[in-house]
This record gives structure tokens, C-alpha cells and sequence, in this order.
């Protein structure tokens, strides 16, 4: 019994230790209103206060192929990627209320695949393991000691996850016609519409995207947003049918399809910057110092992307 | 779960299996491990188990017929006059060494199978090429089952242990599948010997607080240096091997010692973890490493580094070969010619050749493995035949070869060989090797040695000096005898917590995982 006593106050002095660990490698921004775990969980605050022009939720998808890095680079935008594995609307939504209480985006970019995202088909390990990372995000942060002193950076990647690995897939048209519409599981159009909401309350552009993938994307879903947008009206940008971005899919996918690699998120990250620059509702932030951060955060993207190509 | 470093291995499969070996009575608990091993086969290599049961079977079987015949010619020799024993005994001694061909052979068709016939299709393609004969064989690779190198020669050394009569041939085949299975040990060893483990395998020991420590402590250990060393080096290495030719040699020199000590870290880290996994359990599995850079010679080396593998080849190649009646022959006329020293060397070196040769193809199908072999085979040859006029040079220069600065001076030089040994081991092809070599004894220009063009930075280099240092000051004492573990486990509560979170903050905090870092694969399970 001694044992076991001892054993559980180990264990609880060990999660002390990490959560006091985590209070100083969370970056802090500059909020006061959320704690650090909470800041751990919404990302866009741990950037400096209305410093984003563009929000992009979603999943797996966006966190893959849309390079805030890059955009800033080429275009002196701040976008960020507000997106986490197998995402689903409703977290989503909570993100996004966080996040423009504190920053003030001029867009939000949706990612179309989490509206086909059955919430109820999550297994049960995802779950558990979705709340454990939420308690303790170390996996995320711990290597922000290199950074201690310097809690101005913000996130490293800005919500971009760097992925160089490459599963080849052919490429061949995966947005064959055809008739059907494919439905939205129940209860997503009500958190969609939440979302489309609370950007037209606080005056912010709405964009939905769907961004390569041969695996989630189809005809049938691409007819459902269409219809959706028209019934909703708002913007959609389908980057799949016709291969507008003329996607290499024996290069640039780490999935066989699934998912683009470092290579193709240059792409999207290129088509996206366009589209902001021809809106022209953005300014360019790269001669403002105050944006030091972003170029330190852009060198260590592409000192690894240097290094991922060699 | 793809590996021992696996937070699902390390935190629901292996605290899972001790808590059900913990419950269940003590006569059954083998086949809980049975099972667990089993699971963690399945887990892996899937359907691949076929050939894991295959071999099982075969080995069991062979085994049962060789002691069948044992007894068979035991009850017929007690019968017979003494002239008729002798060829009784060589008609059955034939008939066991049949036994025993076929079932060495049905294992090893599977290892060649798996693992070496695209390189043998490939190599003849190449010579029916060069001979201009227009015939190709198709190119077929399977994808092997986990641990197939390490389940074959631990399969292989117990069948020739049961024919030596060195162990007893198993009854219960499920006891038998456990030796050859028990998930500790089926990725990456240590290839133990049957008389070693089999009876504190079957035993069913208790599960222990100190054991469970103690167990853990070692695991723990074990992914420090795998997620703290080795694979933070791992982007170095990478960077280094894949680009040599933009490189200085200084910094070649970077990666070849880069990945010297992240093979060293990521092997004995995975040892660690496997050793430490068996403990929580009461089994005791043979060291596979003794602290191998405080050897003086390359042949020391290889009986610190990866031991059981050296132990397997030692036991069932050199001896084998080295002490046939052929080579006894030779090593008789060779003494009259070359006297005591260099007469016996010639067999040995015979038997050397064979152990290299083998070892090299041992880690993998290609041609950089066989240098690699070939290489120290070389270097320990040399080491033999050089060792009595170095002794002798010592005696009339005055140097005491006991002295520290000599001791020192011979593990730097036994290191450097090393370095050059794992470059070759390496490398993807002999032509990079080749290059690697020249850059680093001819080009020294510092060119391309920043920090960011290796892809670390200066965070990351603090953290791998104070790793390798702290690897380097727990071997020492070792090497010193000091039980380490039972001196923390003498001091008080508080000092014993402290490093233990120590220990742990570190794997978490300074573990190279996450966005960013590629973790190193399991090196030796490919093998």
C-alpha cells in the first residue's frame, strides 16, 4: 500500500512539474485574459495582439498546405493556421471566438473538409488522446527552450507543419463528373452557419476552400459546396478540379494523394497570396519592425526546407 | 506500434501485459508473455507471423528428433559389444547432422528470401550482363517479418545447442515459441542462448515494486539516449550522408562521428528499453553492450559492442570452422613452418574470414556491408599478427602498456578505426564511401561548417554535448564497476526524485520529437 501511495505521488509531482514546465514554454503574446493553457489551445493568441490579417481553419488538410511563412515572405501577409488533426466544426467554432476576441483579422479562410466530418465517427482513443493533449500539450511546445527568453516569437511555424515526407501517388483525374451530391452529416451546417455568423458580426471576409487532396476530394463533394455557397453566399475556391495548381502527385504528397508534402503547400501557399494581393485588403507588413518576428520565423522554415531539398 | 520507443509500447502495451502477468497464476504466466509476444508480432508484421509459427515449428520438431535419436542410440549402445558402438555412433551421428542441415536450411531459405534474394538477383543480373548473356531475372523484394535476422541465428544457435548436447531439446513447443519470440527481444535482441533465458522465461516470476522500478528506470534510460541523442543527431547525419560531395572533409568528419554516436545511442538506447522490459517481468536478458568505446583494439571492440551477435558468430562460426579437422591439419604443419604464434593464425584467419564475411551480410544486403566486414577482418587480422612486435617494440622502448596515457591512446586509436568502419556502414553506396574517405583526409577547408547548414543550431548542439557527456561519465563508472543504479537506489528519497524527474524532464523537454525532427528508425531492426 506504501508503494502504491508512493507511486501516485510521483506521478502527481510529475505532472506538476510539467504543467509548471509548460507556463514557460507556451509563448505568452501579450493577452492577459487567457491562461497558458488556454493559449496552448487557441494558437492565434500566442501571436501578438491584432497582428493576423487572415485565419485559416481546418484540419490536417490546411495545416499541410497552407504556408503562412511563405505568403509573408513573398507577400507581407500574416496568415495562421488555426487548424489541428481531424478537426471538427464545433472545436472549430470555439477557436475561432478565441482567437478574433483577440486578433482582428480582415479574413477567415475555412477548409471544406471538416464540413463532411461526422463528429459522432470519432473513435474513442481519438477522443481520449484529443482531451490528454489538451491538458497537456507539452508534445507541442517542449522545444520551445530554445526560445525561453524570447517569448515575442509566437508560434514556430504559425499553425504550418512542415512535412517532407513523399508517399507517391499517379496522377490521374480524381474529379471525375458525376451526379451525386454528397450530404453533410447532421448538426455541421448549424456550426457552419455559427462560424459564417460571427464573421459577418465582426465585419471579416469569409472564404471556403478546398485545397488539393485526391483522397478527400471529389465531384459530388465539390457540388455540395457549391450549392452551399449559393444558398449561403459566400466565396468558394475549389483547387482541385482541372489541377488548377498543377499538383505533382508522384512528388508532392506525403500520402499517396492524401496529403501535399513541403513542395505542393508551395503551391497553394502562392495561389493563396495572389488571391490576397488582388483583394487588396491587406497591407504589406514587411518593412514594419514590429514584424521582426515573422522573418526569424520564415528563416527557420527555409533552413529546413534547404535542407529537406538537398 | 512500430517500435520500442513507441509512447503506445512504452504506456498502454507493456504496463497491459505486466498487470495481466502479475494477476494470473504462476504456472501460466509464460503464456501470458506467449501471448504478449504474439500480439506485438501481429501488431507489427501482421499476417508476416506465418513464418515466425514456420520457424517455431521447424526448430521445435528438429529438436524433438535430435534427442529422440540420442536416446534412440543411448538404449541401443548399452546393449552392444564394444567394437559395434563406434559405427552405430557414426550411423547416427550422420543422421543428426541430416536433421540438423535441413532444419539450418529451412530457416535460412526464409532469411534469404526475405533479405537477401534481391541483392543475389540483382548482382547475377549484373554478371549475366557483363557475360553478354540476354537473360534477366525479375527483381522480387518481400517485406520481411520483424526481427527475422535475430529469430533465425537465436533459432539456429539453440537447434546446434541441442545437437552438441549443450541444451535440452524442449518439450512444450509453446515454452519453445516464447524462447525464440518473447517480445523484448524479437526486434533487436539480444540473441540469447536457450541455457540463458529459457528457465527464467518459464519460471513465472512476481511482479516486483523493485523490479517495476528498476525496470523503468532502465527503460527511461533508454529514451534519453535514443530521443535526446540520437535523434537529434539523426538531422545532422542526414544532411551530411545525403550531400557529402557539398561538403568540407571537416565536416564529413562531423557526420561520420555524428553517426557513430547516434548508432551507439539509438542501439544500446533500444537495449535499454528491451533489457529494462524483460526486468519488469523478473527475466534477466544477456548485456548486448559494455561500454564499447573504452576498448584498446578493434577486436576488444566487437566483444563490448553488440555482444551476442559477436558471442553467436564466435560460438557457431569461428569455433566451428577454426577447430574442423581441416583446419587442424593446417594449423599442425603450419606451426612446424611458422612457429607457435603465427602456425595457429592461419586457420584462425580462415575462420575470421568466415565470421566477417558473414557479419557483413548479417546487417544487410549490399556490397557496402560486405566492406564492412571485409574491413574488419582486415583490421583484427592485422591486430594478431602486429601484436608481438608491438609488444616487443613497448618492451625495448620502455612503455608500460598497462600505463593510462597508453590505455587512453589505444581506445583513441581503436575509435578512429571505428569511426571509419561505421562511415562504410553508412554509407547507401561504396562510391559514396569511397568519397566520404577521400574528402575527409584530403579536403579541410572549412566551407559549409555553420551550424545552420547541418541543420542544428546552437540549443541543439548544447543539448547533444551535455547528453553524450552525461552517456559518457554513467559508462565510466561502470567501466569502473560502480553499480550505479543500486548506489542511487541507497540514497535518500528526496535525491532519488529528484534525478528521476531529472531523467524524465529531460526525455521530455530535450527529446527530439515533434514538428521538425524525424526520429531515427529503428537501425538494427532492419537488419
Amino acid at each position: 500500500m506504501r508503494n502504491v501511495l508512493k507511486s501516485i505521488l510521483f506521478f502527481v509531482i510529475l505532472l506538476l512539474l510539467v504543467e509548471v514546465s509548460l507556463f514557460f514554454l507556451v509563448p505568452k503574446g501579450s493577452s492577459t485574459k487567457y491562461n497558458y493553457l488556454e493559449k496552448a489551445e487557441y494558437e492565434a493568441l500566442q501571436e501578438k495582439r491584432n497582428s493576423i490579417d487572415v485565419l485559416v481553419l481546418g484540419d490536417s488538410l490546411t495545416y499541410s498546405s497552407i504556408n503562412p511563412l511563405l505568403i509573408w515572405h513573398e507577400y507581407g501577409y500574416t496568415v495562421f493556421d488555426v487548424a489541428e488533426p481531424a478537426y471538427i466544426l464545433a472545436n472549430a467554432y470555439k477557436n475561432l471566438e478565441a482567437s478574433i476576441d483577440y486578433q482582428k483579422p480582415k479574413m477567415v479562410i475555412m477548409e471544406g473538409n471538416m464540413l463532411f466530418r461526422d463528429p459522432k465517427k470519432y473513435p474513442w482513443y481519438d477522443k481520449i488522446s484529443k482531451q490528454l493533449m489538451r491538458i497537456v500539450p507539452i508534445y507541442k511546445y517542449h522545444n520551445n527552450w530554445k526560445k525561453i527568453f524570447n517569448d515575442d516569437i509566437g508560434s514556430n511555424y504559425k499553425g504550418y507543419i512542415f512535412i517532407d515526407k513523399t508517399i507517391p501517388s499517379k496522377n490521374y483525374d480524381y474529379m471525375k463528373y458525376s451526379k451525386d451530391v454528397r450530404k453533410f452529416p447532421d448538426g455541421n451546417i448549424d456550426w457552419f452557419k455559427k462560424i459564417l455568423n460571427l464573421c459577418k458580426k465582426k465585419d471579416i471576409e469569409f472564404l471556403l476552400v478546398t485545397t488539393p487532396s485526391q483522397v478527400s476530394a471529389n465531384y459530388p463533394r465539390r457540388t455540395a459546396l457549391i450549392r452551399l455557397a449559393r444558398e449561403l453566399d459566400f466565396h468558394y475556391m475549389d483547387l482541385n478540379l482541372g489541377n488548377p495548381l498543377d499538383i505533382d502527385w508522384t512528388k508532392e504528397t506525403k500520402d499517396k494523394g492524401g496529403h501535399l508534402n513541403y513542395l505542393g503547400a508551395v503551391k497553394v501557399s502562392h495561389h493563396l497570396g495572389e488571391y490576397f494581393k488582388k483583394s487588396k485588403l491587406f497591407v504589406d507588413h514587411r518593412n514594419d519592425p514590429s514584424y521582426a518576428s515573422w522573418d526569424k520565423a520564415y528563416e527557420a522554415y527555409k533552413k529546413e526546407y534547404d535542407s529537406t531539398l538537398q | 506500434m512500430s517500435s520500442y520507443f513507441d509512447l503506445l509500447y512504452a504506456f498502454v502495451f507493456l504496463p497491459l501485459t505486466v498487470l495481466i502477468y502479475a494477476i494470473v497464476p504462476k504456472k501460466h504466466k509464460y503464456i501470458i508473455l506467449l501471448l504478449a509476444s504474439f500480439l506485438f508480432f501481429i501488431l507489427i508484421s501482421k499476417q508476416l507471423v506465418v513464418f515466425l509459427i514456420l520457424s517455431i515449428i521447424s526448430i521445435y520438431l528438429g529438436a524433438r528428433r535430435l534427442t529422440k535419436l540420442d536416446k534412440e542410440l543411448e538404449s541401443k549402445l548399452s546393449t552392444l559389444e564394444k567394437e559395434e558402438k563406434k559405427p552405430l555412433k557414426e550411423k547416427y551421428k550422420k543422421k543428426k547432422r541430416l536433421v540438423l542441415i535441413a532444419v539450418i536450411l529451412f530457416n535460412v531459405a526464409f532469411l534469404f528470401s526475405f533479405k537477401y534474394l534481391k541483392f543475389f538477383l540483382t548482382n547475377t543480373n549484373l554478371l549475366l550482363n557483363l557475360l553478354h548473356i540476354d537473360y534477366e531475372f525479375k527483381i522480387i523484394k518481400f517485406l520481411a517479418p520483424i526481427g527475422i535476422s535475430f529469430y533465425t541465428l537465436q533459432a539456429i544457435g539453440y537447434i546446434v545447442d541441442v545437437y552438441n548436447g549443450k541444451a535440452s531439446s524442449e518439450k512444450n513447443i509453446l515454452k519453445l515459441a516464447l524462447f525464440l519470440s518473447f517480445f523484448p527481444q524479437i526486434m533487436e535482441g539480444p540473441i540469447a542462448r536457450y541455457e540463458e533465458t529459457s528457465s527464467s522465461l518459464y519460471k513465472g516470476h512476481k511482479v516486483t515494486y523493485k523490479n517495476l522500478c528498476f525496470g523503468y528506470q532502465r527503460i527511461l534510460y533508454g529514451f534519453f539516449k535514443k530521443m535526446v541523442i540520437a535523434d537529434r543527431l539523426n538531422i545532422l547525419v542526414k544532411i551530411v550522408f545525403n550531400n557529402y560531395m557539398n561538403y568540407s572533409g571537416l565536416t564529413a568528419w562531423l557526420g561520420v562521428i555524428g553517426y557513430t554516436l547516434m548508432l551507439y545511442a539509438e542501439f544500446s538506447g533500444t537495449m535499454d528499453v528491451v533489457i529494462g522490459s524483460a526486468e519488469i517481468f523478473g527475466i534477466k536478458l544477456p548485456e548486448n553492450f559494455r561500454q564499447p568505446f573504452f576498448a584498446k583494439n578493434i577486436s576488444e571492440f566487437w566483444t563490448r559492442w553488440h555482444i551476442s551477435l559477436g558471442a553467436w558468430f564466435r560460438n557457431y562460426i569461428f569455433y566451428p570452422v577454426s577447430l574442423s579437422k581441416p583446419m587442424k591439419k593446417i594449423t599442425t604443419s603450419a606451426r612446424k613452418v611458422l612457429g607457435n604464434h603465427y602456425g595457429p593464425l592461419i586457420s584462425g584467419a580462415v575462420a575470421l574470414l568466415a565470421v566477417w564475411l558473414l557479419n557483413g551480410l548479417w546487417h544487410g544486403a549490399g556490397w557496402t556491408y560486405i566492406v564492412f566486414g571485409l574491413y574488419h577482418f582486415v583490421l583484427i587480422l592485422l591486430g594478431s599478427i602486429m601484436e608481438g612486435l608491438v609488444i616487443k617494440a613497448c618492451k625495448k622502448l620502455n612503455i608500460n602498456r598497462e600505463n593510462k596515457v597508453y590505455r587512453i591512446l589505444q581506445s583513441i586509436k581503436m575509435t578512429f578505426f571505428v569511426f571509419i568502419g561505421e562511415m562504410i556502414f553508412r554509407a547507401p553506396t561504396l562510391a559514396v564511401a569511397g568519397g566520404m574517405l577521400k574528402k575527409m583526409f584530403t579536403d579541410f577547408s572549412i566551407k559549409n561548417v555553420s551550424l545552420s547548414t547541418l541543420g542544428l543550431d546552437i540549443g541543439d548542439v548544447i543539448v547533444i554535448i551535455v547528453g553524450v557527456i552525461f552517456i559518457f561519465v554513467i559508462s565510466l563508472l561502470k567501466e569502473k564497476n560502480i553499480d550505479i543504479r543500486k548506489k542511487i537506489a541507497k540514497k535518500p528519497i528526496y535525491i532519488r526524485w529528484a534525478l528521476y524527474y531529472a531523467l524524465i524532464m529531460s526525455i521530455i523537454i530535450f527529446g527530439a520529437y515533434g514538428a521538425g525532427y524525424a526520429p531515427v528508425d529503428p537501425i538494427y531492426a532492419d537488419f
